[in-house]
């Protein structure tokens, strides 16, 4: 081992066998694994829960009332405050929603929903289908292949991680840019993320580093898209909204905008239906 | 399942009922299957039937406008205006800068009798598609109708007429539609367009 005390370039002949026989079986292996990762996760989720007819018509009862909240201006008056009347007394009662009894209790438990139940198990058991093929593919690599150095990084880096990258060869002289396998596995998870978007499509199950992101929101489980989302409130704050429209129809001054864009007239003020211009 | 069921309903509609109800019983919101049913009661011409159940199916599916488009048609058929018309309603919230379905509520909103807002839709007609010449055929009338209900002894006015522009305005939107249309029937054969400026010049 050559190499300067001052961190110049140290220059490290590394035996060939060693790039032929942990290099590439490392990665091989991982795309292997993830692959079939991918397959299993899909095996196992299974179809996604049926919306029922009263969530149906619930989610587009709650649409529709959005869609006239928004677009108001283009019918009129008369027909946007019918609407405005039906909605909101619709929304007060609660007409539109699932169980009507229920809709003073608050955002039902999640417990007791079946179907919410559902999901959170197949959300868990994707979690699981992650951690575990992680854990043991890190095992496996301590096991087999510590002891030595594998590569050399491009870039150079702080000492500090010189414990976690070289974590079975304890020299203090060795530069940092000399790693373990260990790290070749870390730096597979990162990068293959790109590898398996072509291999198996966007949306794919492989990737490593999803799971880490999930194991660090799992803690602060808060709401599901979707299940406990309290409809009743939801319709209570629409209609709200609703009744606070101030109503202007878009057509009050088309006259004028037609005889504009025909070159009839230059361009005015609004006024709604009042006398000719000039 | 689904090309036994349309095979079916070429040939045998009885089978291919029973076949959808079967659908239905399983899953209650399969909308393939609601559809085809409505479909067929359309075809059979029970209409009554028809738009009951085309007024559940779009009570669940609040956000299908071709839905509420077939409502519409059906209504038109039973000469029920007004349903039709809220119906339409719905349906230009949904699709607001289509301006096909600006003139059908137009349309609908002149058969009613309903002139001001017939004018104004037929006037947005126009501005959405320029020259469209069944919106400008549409503001000559309206126009024209409202001038003579204008004309006549305050006690015969509909309620709206207040609200309706004013003379010179209405005027001014004649002439206009009068001069692209028949800038619009320029580039048409000879009969047409002689038919045309007559009816225009009246």
């Amino acid at each position: 081992m050559g190499g300067l005390a001052d961190g110049t370039d140290q220059a490290m002949f590394l035996d060939p066998a060693i790039r032929n026989w942990v290099l590439f079986p490392i990665t091989v292996i991982m795309v292997l694994v993830g692959v079939f990762r991918h397959q299993l996760t899909i095996l196992m989720a299974g179809e996604p829960p049926k919306p029922d007819v009263k969530d149906i018509r619930q989610g587009k009862a709650l649409l529709r009332g959005q869609l006239v909240a928004h677009n108001n201006s283009y019918i009129p008056t008369a027909a946007f405050v019918e609407r405005k009347r039906h909605l909101c007394q619709a929304y007060e009662e609660g007409e539109y929603l699932k169980n009507k009894a229920s809709k003073d209790q608050g955002a039902a438990n999640l417990m007791a929903d079946p179907k919410a139940m559902e999901s959170m198990m197949d959300g868990m058991k994707k979690q699981m289908m992650g951690i575990v093929p992680q854990t043991l593919i890190m095992g496996w690599i301590q096991f087999f292949f510590s002891g030595f150095i594998l590569i050399k990084l491009p870039f150079p880096l702080g000492l500090r991680f010189k414990q976690m990258l070289q974590s079975g060869i304890m020299t203090p002289n060795m530069d940092v840019r000399w790693v373990s396998s260990l790290s070749w596995y870390f730096l597979n998870l990162f990068g293959l993320r790109g590898a398996f978007a072509l291999i198996l499509g966007g949306d794919n199950s492989a990737d490593g580093t999803r799971d880490m992101t999930a194991m660090g929101t799992m803690g602060a489980m808060g709401q599901q898209p979707g299940q406990p989302q309290d409809f009743h409130k939801q319709f209570l704050s629409l209609k709200d909204s609703l009744s606070i429209i101030y109503h202007e129809w878009d057509l009050a001054n088309v006259e004028q905008r037609v005889l504009v864009k025909y070159g009839k007239q230059t361009r005015l003020f609004k006024s709604s239906s009042s006398s000719a211009a000039r | 399942r689904l090309y036994g069921m349309f095979n079916d309903a070429a040939g045998h509609p009885a089978v291919a009922k029973k076949l959808y109800g079967e659908m239905l019983e399983t899953d209650a919101t399969n909308v393939l299957a609601s559809k085809r049913m409505i479909a067929q009661l359309k075809a059979k011409g029970e209409a009554a039937e028809a738009i009951a159940q085309l007024v559940v199916y779009v009570d669940t599916h609040a956000n299908d406008f071709e839905a509420w488009l077939e409502l519409s048609s059906l209504y038109l058929r039973q000469h029920l205006y007004p349903q039709a018309a809220f119906c339409l309603e719905e349906v230009i919230l949904q699709q607001p800068a289509n301006h096909y379905f600006h003139l059908c509520y137009a349309e609908i909103n002149y058969t009613m009798g309903c002139l001001d807002v017939a004018l104004k839709e037929y006037l947005r007609v126009v501005e959405l598609s320029t020259d469209n010449v069944r919106g400008f055929y549409g503001v000559k009338l309206t126009v024209d109708r409202i001038l003579e209900l204008r004309a006549r002894p305050k006690k015969e006015q509909p309620a709206w007429i207040g609200g309706a522009p004013q003379p010179a305005m209405l005027e001014r939107l004649a002439q206009l539609a009068t001069e692209r249309l028949v800038s619009a029937y320029g580039g048409a054969g000879e009969s047409p367009k002689r038919t045309a400026e007559a009816w225009l010049r009246e």
